[in-house]
């Protein structure tokens, strides 16, 4: 079991609970999503993971390790690209391996092929477009040396036709890599195209409500999205969601 | 278009121009003794005539506010940094910063000879007094205004207080102390000068002290257009090094420019 959260509660004062004893897991080369309404405490959950912030109670633990508290396990790719916008593309998607000591200029090279940036390794970010942003936000995430991957919203200010190329470009480099994913989304759709399982959340305070298996196989298709099959896992997922739209 | 480009570039020089013409009617016209207003082209004149002897005084000038400029910014990046990093030691000093503003340098300086003597440390005191300050105040705002989003990365991603500092907070923070550079280069020609009325063997300040007590007012315009030259001068370095440095922020702005 790659990444544990068991019983995990989180209150910013003390009183109103953020999380309310969440449990969930991640097992070894597993993508896993964590879909929630906005405002669910969905960012609050990667900051403690993150190490951040700390559980008031539970445990978070990484390959059986606890890391309550504790920063620079997992590797990170938030909602903004957030790149520097002094360094050129191939000096930011190194930034994260640099940070954890290890840059490795060959690898990130390839690995610019892939996202089709490879003429742009010596641009600046503001020269890239949305899409291009996130892919190298994502390869940066892919050089970090943490096993575990963890993804908040990427795609979210992304327009619905580069997201879903940028969906099918996400599955396509990880199905090389397989590190363990934790992915957080609000889109329905986005959860079961891309997840192995996907836990449905609560709102205020947080806690599991529902856990789903994707059973499609992979490499994903774009066919599956209209298959019997997606629309009848949708709308599973869409009645356990509906609830939560009230508060 | 083009008529308009000239115009934007040249706009100042051009009233430059017609304040000189206007200057030098004027002291035509009405008559105006030398001694009270001379003619700019008797300044001008007088600047030729002189330039030898000149010469000397703008070398020992350039000296002593250049060192005091690269001193005093070394000491308000320093005192910036610091004070970033130790927020509990920045309330109680930036107060103090401000105050040190508040200290009239012409009061201040005569006690340093008091203190120090006629070398060069006294001098260098007063330049790095004037000049450390817009640089701390530009680099503290520079490190305070690091986007929120970039840091919560590198925080994310385990940085340390080092890695946060050096790889995010400085680097950002570089148009930042420029701009507070430039403002120092400025005054640092201003804090020379000062600094040599209080007793110097040579410098624009001595040639300006000695031309005034003698009469020579067209001295005196020589000393105060050298000293604006100086200051263009050292504005237009860090100008320069500004956008061979900074590139990236220059690109981001035209391509701004461009999409309105």
């Amino acid at each position: 079991m790659k990444l544990e959260i068991k019983d995990v509660s989180y209150s910013f004062d003390g009183k109103q609970n953020i999380l309310e004893n969440m449990n969930f897991q991640v097992n070894d080369g597993e993508f896993v999503t964590i879909l929630g309404p906005s405002g669910s405490g969905k960012s609050t959950l990667f900051h403690l993971i993150g190490g951040i912030l700390k559980p008031d109670h539970g445990i978070i633990s990484l390959d059986g390790k606890k890391i309550n508290g504790l920063k620079g396990h997992i590797s990170y790719m938030p909602q903004q690209p957030s790149l520097l916008p002094w360094r050129t593309v191939l000096e930011n998607v190194l930034l994260g391996s640099e940070l954890a000591g290890t840059r490795d200029k060959e690898k990130a090279k390839n690995l610019l092929v892939k996202a089709g940036l490879e003429e742009y390794d010596k641009a600046y970010p503001h020269e890239l477009s949305g899409g291009m942003k996130q892919r190298a936000a994502f390869i940066r995430s892919i050089l970090s040396p943490q096993d575990l991957m963890c993804l908040d919203e990427p795609f979210s200010a992304l327009d619905e036709l580069t997201r879903l190329q940028m969906q099918q470009w996400l599955l396509s480099v990880w199905e090389e890599n397989r590190r363990s994913v934790l992915f957080v989304t609000h889109s329905i759709d986005e959860a079961v195209f891309l997840s192995d399982r996907i836990y449905v959340l609560s709102a205020k305070p947080a806690a599991v409500i529902k856990e789903v298996k994707v059973p499609f196989s992979r490499p994903r298709r774009e066919e599956q999205l209209l298959s019997d099959e997606f629309i009848h896992l949708k709308r599973e997922l869409y009645a356990a969601l509906k609830p939560t739209f009230t508060t | 278009m083009i008529g308009r480009g000239i115009w934007k570039k040249g706009a100042p020089f051009f009233l430059l121009l017609l304040l000189l013409i206007v200057w030098e009617s004027v002291t035509v016209l009405l008559k105006v003794e030398e001694w009270l207003l001379p003619a700019p082209s008797a300044i001008f004149i007088e600047g030729i005539e002189s330039s030898r002897n000149l010469y000397g005084h703008l070398i020992s000038t350039t000296e002593l506010a250049l060192s005091g400029f690269f001193i005093g910014s070394c000491i308000g990046l320093l005192i910036a940094a610091i004070l970033h990093l130790f927020p509990g030691v920045k309330d109680a000093v930036y107060p103090l910063l401000i105050l040190s503003q508040n200290i009239p340098i012409i009061v201040l300086a005569p006690l340093l000879v008091i203190w120090f003597g006629f070398g060069m440390l006294p001098k260098l005191i007063v330049i790095s007094l004037v000049c450390f300050f817009p640089v701390a105040v530009a680099s503290l705002d520079g490190f305070r205004q690091t986007p929120y989003e970039l840091k919560h990365y590198f925080k994310m991603m385990g940085a340390g207080k080092n890695q946060l500092f050096w790889k995010l907070e400085l680097p950002h923070s570089i148009p930042f102390i420029f701009s507070g550079l430039k403002i120092s280069a400025t005054y640092s020609v201003m804090g020379a000068v000062i600094s040599e009325w209080l007793g110097a063997k040579s410098g624009i300040g001595v040639y300006m002290t000695l031309a005034s007590s003698a009469f020579r007012t067209d001295r005196v315009f020589v000393a105060i257009f050298i000293i604006m030259g100086m200051s263009l001068i050292f504005f237009g370095i860090i100008t320069f090094l500004e956008k061979y440095l900074v590139s990236w922020k220059r690109k981001e702005g035209e391509k701004g420019e461009a999409g309105n």
